[in-house]
């Protein structure tokens, strides 16, 4: 019985670290303080059941839902870089306009996923758990290593020194849009497809199941950051954000066993983010106070 | 050859809307391979010429145009090479060392876009050869650096391409004597090797008397002398008295 519970929370660790690494994209990248995952997590987790649920491979569902997540990274850049509507406001407004776009796509509240047309197929218990796992370790493994080799290329470095100084994008003959839009895009594919693996997970797609994902997101990248202490290398921070995610999840479930109610399980959320917060500015390194959205 | 530059205006307005400061700069023309000095009291309006000159904001009527040769651009345009007073508005301080003279570096094929830190490590090592103390610290953010470094590494990062314009805007005020003097020197075989005009804020007399080939004195937004080094006022007591006296009549 531990045994399962453990694989359900490395699972759930895992598809939380794509959120997690999708707020990093947006956050520390593009000093970018995205709301819009509380919108593309759940059209990523309903595009995945719509199309699995009409007999395409789960695989190709999965795609749909990044695909359908960075366009609605899209859509915020557009919002922020075209019409200037401040940061925080452009990407309330696209979420806000996703929850109305997702609920007309399902066509209800919710939608369930028949376990055939998940990732796990037929299986189900502790076999279908270890499936889901195999399943979420390479598709991570696969985003880690993207996200590694994209950072260290030209376009991913220009995507992190632009975001951080959009003077250079004019040193650079660059367009400080375009690589908004393509941060903002490349963040919100990992929240789709995070959106979408939940559903593998869950078996089905709720409109309300964004609310406060973003939060989560930034506990896992605020946690990622303290445990990467001082080293700022890609890969270094990407796998503390994984986990950083998997410790997060940890210690909701390990609160949830000891008493509280199910219910809370955001409020544990939010205490964990005052203590990391509480402890990056107690920290020898605070990082945060580089962040313009700080 | 030379370079050409059309006349310059900009007009900053008030809150009401009313002229506040206005800019005001003839056609000009420059050698190739010079370093021109553009100096002038607070206010003047040397750092707005730069940053129209680079093509960061636009003038009010028209563009800043450059012709060289045959070629003819405008300054929003083409990237400009630009090293600012802070360096850390030259440089991404999050990236490291490596990865900022990457950003600026000459790819040329896809793999070279891809894996930059392996394809362009050697034209890296190369532009690092007389600067060690940078070479130990590749690796390492650039917030780690100390002032000195950080303007040799936006120094060395911008000029690692080859602007036929470079514009150097009180880059030195951070440095120490000896970075300084290094960077002077950089900048001087930037000018001949890259057959550049190179365009200097300062407001160091006696390093614009050595170093430059010809000092522009601003006022108020005009220019009000254009000083050659066959000039009689090229010295040090009569460029003092006249960026002082100008700079007593503003106020």
């Amino acid at each position: 019985m531990i045994a399962y519970k453990v694989l359900v929370i490395l699972g759930d660790g895992l598809i939380f670290g794509l959120l997690a690494t999708g707020v990093y994209v947006a956050f520390q990248w593009l000093r970018f303080p995205d709301l819009t995952p509380d919108g593309s997590f759940v059209l990523g987790a309903a595009i995945c059941v719509k199309v699995a649920s009409a007999g395409y491979p789960p695989l190709l569902a999965v795609f749909c839902s990044i695909a359908a997540g960075a366009l609605t990274g899209s859509c915020t850049a557009a919002v922020n870089k075209l019409v200037k509507v401040p940061t925080v406001v452009s990407g309330l407004l696209v979420s806000s306009a996703l929850y109305s776009i997702t609920w007309l796509m399902l066509g209800k509240p919710n939608q369930f996923l028949d376990s055939p047309h998940t990732l796990v197929g037929d299986f189900s218990g502790v076999t279908a758990v270890i499936h889901l796992l195999v399943w979420l370790v390479i598709i991570c493994a696969a985003t880690v290593a993207g996200i590694v080799v994209f950072g260290g290329s030209i376009w991913g470095l220009r995507t992190r020194a632009i975001g951080e100084n959009p003077l250079l994008a004019n040193d650079l003959g660059a367009s400080e849009r375009q690589y908004t839009l393509l941060g903002l895009a490349l963040a919100n594919g990992f929240v789709g497809l995070s959106g979408a693996l939940f559903t593998q997970r869950s078996f089905s797609a709720d409109i309300n199941m964004g609310v406060g994902i973003t939060i989560i997101g930034l506990t896992g990248l605020i946690l990622g950051l303290l445990i990467a202490g001082g080293r700022r290398k890609v890969i270094v921070i990407v796998l503390c954000i994984f986990g950083a995610s998997i410790l997060h999840k940890g210690i909701t479930f390990l609160t949830l066993e000891l008493g509280m109610p199910a219910e809370s399980f955001r409020l544990v959320s939010a205490v964990v983010l005052l203590v990391a917060f509480f402890l990056v500015r107690a920290s020898s390194v605070d990082f945060l106070k580089s962040l313009k959205w700080n | 050859m030379e370079l050409n530059i059309t006349g310059i205006e900009k007009t900053f307005r008030s809150s009401g809307g009313d002229p506040a400061f206005l800019l005001s700069l003839p056609a000009m023309t420059f050698e190739t391979g010079s370093i021109i000095f553009v100096m002038g009291h607070n206010g003047s309006g040397k750092t707005v010429t730069l940053k129209l000159m680079a093509g960061e904001i636009l003038p009010s009527n028209g563009n800043v145009r450059f012709s060289l040769g045959g070629s003819s651009w405008k300054a929003d345009e083409r990237p400009s090479g630009i090293v600012r007073q802070q360096a850390e508005d030259s440089l991404a301080m999050d990236l490291s060392v490596k990865e900022n003279l990457l950003l600026r570096g000459s790819p040329r094929s896809i793999l070279d876009h891809v894996f930059p830190s392996v394809r362009l490590k050697d034209q890296i090592i190369r532009l690092l050869s007389t600067h060690p103390e940078l070479l130990r610290k590749l690796e390492q953010p650039c917030r780690n650096l100390s002032g000195g470094q950080r303007q040799a590494l936006a120094f060395l990062s911008v000029t690692s391409r080859n602007y036929p314009v470079l514009f150097l805007d009180e880059f030195l005020a951070a440095t120490d004597s000896g970075t300084s003097r290094l960077l002077r020197r950089l900048a001087r075989d930037y000018a001949t090797q890259a057959n550049a005009c190179v365009f200097i804020v300062s407001h160091d007399v006696p390093m614009a008397l050595e170093d430059a080939d010809r000092i522009l004195v601003l006022m108020n937004g005009k220019l009000i002398r254009d000083l050659g080094r066959d000039d009689p006022d090229w010295d040090e007591s009569a460029l003092m008295r006249l960026l002082m006296e100008r700079g007593e009549e503003s106020r």
